[in-house]
């Protein structure tokens, strides 16, 4: 299952996805470790390390059983036996403050989780990396090459390449 | 075996430390240099480019790495998963904080120190910070003005290598430089918008080698400095002073060596130094005529403090009461964020690859008048953003899917951000004494912290905040958010002040030369000895100030002030 909601927020298209990247490997690993990616609180000791760990790990795990309980009082079946659209309109709910409803906090904290550990997992392997262009990846440049367009200060001449469209609903 | 008696004896090896012994071993002395932790080796050190999918954790670390150290909470930055499992950090040393404060000291014991993992930020101070009490009337003057300091700033340029241009600017005096870093795109955007508010933004002084230098290769641009440079090609004493030093072949280094107090004689002058052998657990004594100590700011003072004898019952060359007073931070924290909708889509460009402050803001208030503002004297502001290492900026972004992962691409050069450099007014509230109960590991008494922020630096940090708002309009930008609260004290590793220099032995510890007042055999070459905290960096102010020192001490030591071994 964290296979497959990792590959539902992180798809292949045009780059490799979350599965190819192996996040679904991580994500095991940083639960079983209980090493959290994200979360506030201040860590000064061991014990809250340990402490955080426990919480986080504790949180994933009920946030699992919280997805198949959902799906199966609303659809009839576990998380990984709905439909498509089924599991997307959950995902949906639980990503969107549009769509945000009282009773489902465990699930949102799921998946507030679940996406934090795919973008990391994702974005620290050399294929989340290239997907994005990171230059870090070279690691010897004969000197800094800077702003390649210094004449036009403010840069009014960039066009964003493609559409807006999406952007600006997503915005709205 | 009694211990061979030496010239000299050197506390810390790391900007000021590592200074000092490099000029003291080049002028002939024989030289004892004292380092509480082991050898750095940047061969297994360092990052060495490794990218976070090298590590076991990406980069979160095992969470029970310090299980059963005195001191367990992490270092964020120069202490990652990279340097893991290599001991250049000390955890094993705890110290306190007083009821109320939350002091955060980071302690790189490795050789070379915190100066191998250093910002590389290296603004010259000027009269407006030596002489500001003239100008404000609140506190002192610095005991020098900056024409004496000048030629010394000079020297340290000229051996670091500074990268920046010459500026005319009232609030920092311009030096000696390499050619600048070139601007990014996200450089020349934000400068627009701070042009409109009347905010400086310009290049920083940078040490970082944009051209080689003295022997020292040129930049490489992998962008891994701030977990220390593979090849040296900004200054740190692992590859500059420690080297020099031991090319002179009158260098003693002895690693592992947390050195407790400082010996006297029955006239209550210094003779040398007790240290703790890490490994054995045995306490040593070496002997020396003079004694520097650079043991980073308030690890100095801690020693100091606690080499009481007869003669100095609160501490030694602690007639004044001085000792571990005036402890000054610089405030920093995250004003404003946000992102450059310009950048949008555009591909992703290298604007991290030098990891280094590019440009800042250097001072820009109370320049006309030393009161325009509610705070006096001023701060500066640092921007970065771009290309990062991770796409940070994920959470801002709502949803999942392929239209959440383009999005991610579409911000990825966009997001930028500030942090503000803000200078802490010496407070009678904030110094550092001995825990009058708890020892460390090692049996010595340990430190305790005793700082809140005052009005003025927390002034300062709701200007900027101001500022921020003005400036992302004025650039075209769209703010995220800002910090709630500026970080904790210690955050900047910029602390100075606990042994202040001055003229008057009643109200200092030192003197114009860094040389205690009351013992004149002992000197100190790191920022304790700064009376005050400015806007700018310490780092190449330190080395400046050593090599003055080192200079003053070998011209007591022609003139038969001190004899040698």
């Amino acid at each position: 299952m964290v296979e497959h909601v990792a590959e539902m927020i992180i798809p292949e298209d045009d780059t490799p996805g979350a599965k190819q990247a192996g996040v679904a490997e991580f994500i095991d690993f940083m639960v079983a470790n209980r090493v959290p990616v994200s979360g506030s609180r201040d860590v000064r000791s061991t014990e809250d390390a340990i402490e955080m760990g426990k919480e986080a790990q504790a949180n994933f795990l009920l946030g699992i059983d919280w997805m198949n309980a959902r799906c199966l009082s609303e659809f009839g079946h576990s998380f990984l036996e709905c439909t498509p659209e089924q599991q997307n309109s959950l995902l949906e709910e639980l990503a969107y403050k549009a769509k945000f409803r009282p009773t489902t906090e465990v699930g949102r904290e799921f998946f507030r989780m679940m996406r934090d550990y795919t973008v990391v997992g994702y974005y620290t392997t050399k294929v989340g990396m290239e997907s994005l262009g990171y230059p870090g990846l070279r690691t010897v440049w004969p000197k800094m090459p800077g702003c390649s367009h210094p004449d036009d200060p403010e840069h009014a001449h960039l066009r964003e390449p493609g559409s807006t469209m999406a952007f600006q609903r997503s915005k709205s | 075996m009694p211990m061979k008696m030496f010239d000299a004896i050197v506390v810390g090896t790391g900007a000021g430390g590592g200074t000092a012994m490099k000029i003291l071993c080049e002028a002939g002395l024989q030289v004892c240099a004292i380092n509480s932790g082991p050898r750095t080796n940047p061969a297994t050190d360092y990052r060495r480019h490794r990218q976070a999918y090298d590590l076991k954790y990406r980069g979160y670390g095992d969470p029970l790495r310090l299980k059963g150290k005195a001191h367990q909470e992490p270092y964020s930055v120069e202490e990652s998963e990279y340097s893991e499992g290599r001991d250049l950090f000390e955890h094993d040393v705890a110290y306190s904080n007083a009821p109320g404060t939350d002091w955060y000291w980071k302690r790189c014991k490795g050789t070379g120190g915190k100066a191998n993992f250093w910002g590389r930020s290296s603004a010259r101070f000027g009269d407006i910070d030596f002489k500001a009490a003239d100008l404000d009337g609140f506190g002192e003057n610095w005991p020098v003005d900056y024409a004496e300091i000048s030629p010394w700033f000079s020297k340290a340029e000229r051996y670091m290598g500074v990268a920046s241009t010459i500026q005319n600017r009232p609030s920092n005096p311009d030096g000696e430089y390499l050619p600048p870093m070139p601007w990014r795109c996200l450089d020349y955007i934000i400068q627009k918008g701070a042009e409109k508010i009347g905010v400086p933004y310009l290049p920083d002084r940078c040490a970082q080698l944009t051209v080689a230098h003295n022997g020292h290769l040129a930049c490489h641009y992998c962008g891994n400095c701030s977990r220390g440079c593979d090849v040296g090609s900004f200054f740190s004493p692992t590859w500059f002073t420690i080297p020099e030093a031991e090319a002179t072949k009158n260098l003693t280094l002895l690693t592992n060596a947390l050195v407790r107090g400082v010996l006297v004689d029955e006239n209550g002058m210094a003779k040398g130094v007790a240290y703790v052998d890490r490994t054995t657990r045995k306490e040593v004594e070496v002997y020396a005529k003079v004694i520097v100590l650079a043991a980073s700011c308030v690890e100095t003072a801690h020693i100091m403090l606690n080499s009481k004898s007869r003669h100095w019952p609160s501490g030694i060359a602690n007639s004044s009461g001085q000792l571990g007073r005036n402890l000054c931070d610089h405030l920093y924290g995250g004003p404003g964020y946000g992102y450059l909708p310009q950048l949008l889509g555009q591909p992703a460009t290298p604007d991290n690859i030098a990891d280094s402050t590019v440009t800042w803001m250097p001072r820009w208030q109370n320049l006309k008048n030393p009161r325009e503002e509610k705070f006096i004297r001023g701060y500066s502001i640092y921007m970065g953003g771009g290309c990062g290492e991770f796409p940070g900026h994920y959470g801002q972004i709502e949803g999942f899917g392929s239209k959440y992962k383009r999005e991610i691409k579409r911000y990825y050069p966009t997001p930028v951000g500030a942090l503000i450099q803000a200078p802490a007014l010496p407070s009678p509230n904030n110094y550092v004494d001995i825990d009058p109960e708890k020892k460390d590991i090692f049996g010595i008494p340990q430190l305790r912290f005793h700082y809140e922020w005052g009005p003025n630096e927390l002034q300062m940090w709701e200007h900027s905040k101001q500022v921020m708002i003005d400036l992302f309009k004025a650039m075209g930008g769209e703010m995220w958010g800002a910090d709630a609260e500026p970080n904790r004290p210690g955050t900047s590793l910029h602390e100075v002040g606990v042994c202040k220099m001055g003229s008057n032995p009643k109200t200092s510890v030192t003197n114009k030369w860094a040389q205690a007042h009351d013992v004149p055999n002992l000197y100190i070459c790191d920022a304790s000895i700064f009376p005050t905290i400015t806007d700018k960096t310490t780092t190449m102010p330190i080395v400046a100030f050593a090599m003055r020192t080192c200079d003053h001490m070998l011209e007591n030591f022609k003139k038969g002030v001190h004899k040698r071994a």
